[in-house]
């Protein structure tokens, strides 16, 4: 299985050139049922990435573009008259999937924003009073224009933290860019693309991602984390307990994808300030993306061994 | 960016920034001063160029001198510590080893370590100066270096210390912190009982050269006339007693052998028991001997002194520092002389075949003891000079100065008195002591000097002991106006001592007064810092009762450890309890390494494997032993699942620290 993985990170990587530390965050995202945020400017190759992920295992795949004048009807779908029949016919979103790019987010209403944002978190969807599951593979990536702030609505702290990971993929490496120019763009690398992982081996990796047993050192180690961004007068917002567990599962996957059978502290700071990061928020001097980010500035004050 | 630098980096490893390297070099430098008035001069210059060398070393960089040359160093180092200290006192070596060994520890000061260990080192030797003198200069200039060398910590310790010369902060930092310890320190000098040092020290005091000697020869005093230092200093509780009375006695001489007056019956009869003896207070300054002074006496005084039959008093051990004790005056009265002692006070050696002649003759004329008296004094003061440069006596001593030369001090005054009342059956005794003294009206005290050192003579008349001090036939000027009147002429008084104090004041009467005040002062610090101990029993007496030792250290230590185990806890109630093996084991190897090269200690964010890697590059030899011990240790703490292999852990240890 886990060498199954590596070769599927290994293909995305082919596509999406130089990143792979972005793509094996995302794929540990998507192991531990989390969703992910991607906060970059456009052009960068989010799509490409959803659009490959999607390819590679198989997945059912939409794409909504967030504008201003969009209603929650529009993501989630809802009752539509049907003339022949002469009764409403349910019309299903295009939430209905497996997953979704949720392109530029923060471009739409909060009351859109937090009707998908339920859908993340419960995995269903009430239309008419009648709950509809959504598919048991539910991978919501999100992205935000983190620049173009005018007429948007940022997503408060309590929503990005419905996000597993908030990741940022940036510029290429000057070699990637020059390859990338080379091969005419990835929309022709993406046709290659073969599917490596159905979703029922999907789910098993997710299974087993989730039943992983976690050392006390490891706990101890979250534990001190939290604790210290909670203590620390450098953080006016510390790590909540679902952050913690968030962090907790995050590094469980990444430990998978590692071939690992267990967590070590590595793993939680390989993870940390993708998932961490937007559940901190430092004071003055720690500034996210400054040289003292928050979620860097923790892990090196926290003791690794107890 | 610097702000999160100092909390990175473990503060053991790290170090010391240039400011706190100057910093400890100038109160290193500060704290070695005063040692250079102990050691001989070769190991104060050889401590000169070590300091000179550190200092240069420590203002450029912080690289060691190299191996060979430090070696070499502590070798030198030691050979001459060795040879100046050979015969000397042992303890006189040990402090000069410690102060030879701080500064070449100075040399190779690299991390915050070192530096707390020659701070350590530096509180020491200033403690260890206070064996040497405990002058009030001496114990100013510790609380001054104490000071600079807590800020010294103070600026290694703070990384807004970064300029020199200095901002004060430091100092005012240091100068807080000291006052708050101050309740803590006046509380143990308080109470916190003195106990005697456990060993004895067998420092050479220079007082210890100088004062009366326990045999009396004619023209021994004038030895102690050529010195002014002190003896004793003297407080009365109620009026001082006028000047006339001041007659210090020290010691009874019982036997005469024609040359020498010796003490014979001294068998000491009994110990003081500490009541009601406070009319006076004298501080004995050290001295070889136990002879302590007394006005009148003694029957009762400070507990622990040891009572003569002959009323004279000595301290339980020679006077190896300043004494205090505490006497009462007491009334002579009337009382019994025992045929033994009036036998032992009549012994008459044999020659002196004039004198003998001229008592007879007076006793055949049939004068009273009284007249006898009179006679002999009346012979001094018609026929005699007082002079400290008398004609060297030989044969039949008393005969000679009686007939001949005729002129004398003291010493031979007495003498010839003692001798002719005793062939009258007169029982009488030599006396050795001080007359008189310096008033210090400031702080209302007698400042007894050696050249105030007197000898007289006691007979026993009317059934009690009586005061002669034919002295004062010849030179009534001696007992009433001191011998500083008396002398000034004469050239055997301070004939070694040119440039004295007491000759300047002859001429400079605003120095005299200067030195009034200044001996004012110091007098109150030895009476209440130094001399404390003989009034802490008191104080304490009066507080708590009666108490042993044991009783008080308990009191003073119970409190004090309570309050210290609270703040322990305080401190540390938020520290996990447990640490773990490998948490330790990776401890250690971080210290040890660090020892080695700073930058090879732990980070704290840094985990197992990280570590291992980074080791390994700075180590390449070592890589392979690194990476084992590395994933071992983190398959006995971090994988749950196949279970711990700590036998594979230990071995890879084993096997990395052999390598190291």
């Amino acid at each position: 299985m886990q060498e199954r993985l590596q070769q599927l990170a290994a293909v995305i990587d082919d596509v999406l050139l130089g990143k792979p530390e972005v793509i094996r965050l995302s794929l540990a995202c998507l192991l531990a049922r989390g969703h992910l945020l991607i906060e970059d400017l456009p052009g960068l190759g989010k799509t490409t990435l959803a659009h490959a992920l999607a390819k590679v295992l198989g997945l059912d795949y939409q794409r909504v573009q967030f504008t201003s004048d969009m209603l929650p009807g529009d993501i989630l779908g809802g009752a539509v008259y049907d003339q022949q029949q002469a009764s409403f016919r349910l019309h299903k979103g295009p939430v209905f999937t497996e997953l979704l790019l949720a392109d530029e987010i923060n471009r739409t209403s909060p009351k859109t924003q937090s009707a998908l944002l339920e859908a993340m978190e419960e995995r269903q969807v009430s239309l008419d009073g009648q709950r509809h599951a959504l598919p048991e593979v539910f991978f919501v990536i999100a992205t935000q224009n983190p620049t173009e702030q005018y007429g948007t609505f940022p997503l408060p702290e309590s929503q990005l933290d419905r996000f597993l990971m908030r990741v940022s993929i940036g510029y290429p490496t000057a070699e990637a860019e020059e390859q990338m120019l080379l091969q005419g763009g990835a929309a022709d690398q993406l046709g290659g693309v073969q599917q490596l992982l159905n979703p029922e081996q999907l789910l098993e990796a997710q299974t087993l991602v989730s039943q992983m047993q976690v050392s006390p050192a490891v706990i101890s180690y979250l534990q001190r984390l939290a604790q210290y961004s909670r203590d620390s007068q450098h953080f006016s917002l510390g790590l909540s307990p679902r952050g913690s567990l968030a962090v907790l599962n995050a590094a469980k996957a990444w430990a998978f994808l590692e071939g690992r059978a267990y967590v070590l502290p590595d793993d939680v700071q390989q993870v940390f300030p993708a998932v961490a990061g937007h559940r901190l928020v430092g004071r003055e001097l720690l500034h996210p993306g400054s040289e003292h980010d928050p979620a860097s500035y923790l892990l090196s004050q926290v003791d690794v061994l107890s | 960016m610097s702000l999160f630098a100092h909390e990175k980096v473990t503060p053991k490893a790290a170090l010391p920034g240039l400011a706190a390297r100057r910093w400890v070099f100038f109160s290193t430098v500060l704290c070695m001063l005063p040692q250079a008035m102990n050691m001989p001069v070769w190991m104060s210059l050889l401590a000169g160029v070590l300091l000179v060398y550190a200092g240069l070393r420590l203002n450029r960089g912080i690289a060691q001198p190299p191996r060979l040359l430090k070696v070499l160093a502590v070798l030198v180092v030691l050979v001459v510590t060795a040879l100046s200290v050979l015969g000397k006192s042992t303890l006189l070596g040990l402090v000069m080893l410690l102060v030879m060994a701080n500064a070449l520890k100075l040399l190779e000061l690299r991390t915050r370590r070192d530096v707390w260990v020659v701070v350590l080192v530096n509180c020491f030797i200033i403690a260890a100066a206070y064996l040497f003198s405990t002058s009030m200069l001496s114990g100013a200039y510790g609380v001054f270096s104490i000071v600079v060398l807590l800020a010294s910590l103070v600026a290694l310790h703070s990384e807004s210390v970064t300029a020199w010369p200095v901002r004060w902060q430091p100092v005012k930092t240091a100068g807080v912190l000291l006052l708050q310890a101050l309740p803590l320190a006046l509380l143990m000098f308080l109470v916190f009982p003195r106990i005697g040092p456990l060993w004895s020290l067998e420092l050479a005091t220079p007082s210890a050269r100088t004062g009366l000697s326990d045999s009396l020869a004619p023209g021994e005093i004038s030895n102690l006339l050529r010195s002014d230092e002190m003896a004793f200093r003297v407080s009365f509780s109620g009026e001082p007693v006028p000047e006339s009375m001041r007659y210090w006695r020290a010691m009874t001489f019982d036997t005469f052998d024609g040359q020498r007056w010796r003490i014979d019956g001294a068998e000491q009869s009994g110990q003081l028991s500490g009541r009601e003896g406070n009319d006076y207070q004298v501080i004995a300054e050290p001295a070889a001997s136990r002879w302590l002074i007394a006005l009148t006496q003694v029957s009762s005084g400070s507990r622990g002194l040891t009572l003569f039959p002959d009323g004279t008093v000595r301290a339980p051990e020679p006077l190896q520092k300043r004494f205090t004790y505490s006497l009462a005056l007491q009334n002579e009265t009337p009382g019994i002389l025992s045929p033994e002692d009036r036998q032992r006070y009549l012994q008459v050696p044999a020659g002196n075949p004039r004198a003998r002649a001229l008592v007879d003759q007076w006793l055949a004329q049939g004068l009273s003891q009284q007249q006898i008296v009179a006679a002999i004094l009346q012979q001094y003061r018609q026929h005699f000079s007082y002079t400290l440069s008398p004609a060297r006596l030989q044969g039949d001593r008393v005969d000679e100065f009686f007939f001949s030369t005729r002129e004398g001090f003291c010493e031979h005054f007495a003498s010839a008195t003692g001798l002719m009342l005793r062939m009258a059956g007169i029982p009488t005794r030599l006396v050795g002591g001080y007359l008189g003294g310096e008033w210090n009206p400031y702080s209302e005290y007698l400042l007894i000097r050696q050249y105030d050192a007197h000898a007289w003579v006691e007979a026993w008349l009317d059934g009690r002991w009586q005061r002669i001090d034919p002295t004062g036939a010849v030179a009534p000027e001696r007992v009433l106006d001191g011998v500083e009147e008396l002398l000034q002429q004469s050239p055997g008084y301070l004939a070694d001592q040119p440039l004295s104090m007491v000759r300047l004041e002859q001429q400079f009467a605003l120095l005299a007064e200067l030195r009034l005040r200044y001996q004012s002062l110091n007098y109150s610090w030895h009476r209440w810092v130094l001399g404390y101990d003989s009034r802490q029993d008191d104080l304490l007496k009066n507080w708590l009762g009666t108490l042993n030792y044991l009783k008080s250290v308990l009191l003073v230590l119970v409190p004090v450890v309570a309050v210290l185990l609270a703040i322990g806890w305080w401190l540390l109630r938020g520290r996990p309890r447990y640490r773990d093996q490998i948490s330790l084991d990776t401890e250690r190897l971080s210290e040890r390494l660090s020892r080695r090269q700073p930058a090879l200690a732990r980070a704290a964010g840094e985990t197992l494997q990280q570590y291992s890697c980074r080791l390994a590059e700075a180590l390449p030899d070592h890589a392979g032993a690194l990476g084992a011990w590395a994933d071992a240790a983190g398959q006995v703490q971090y994988d749950v699942s196949s279970g711990a292999n700590l036998k594979l852990y230990k071995r890879c240890l084993k096997q990395l620290n052999q390598a190291l």
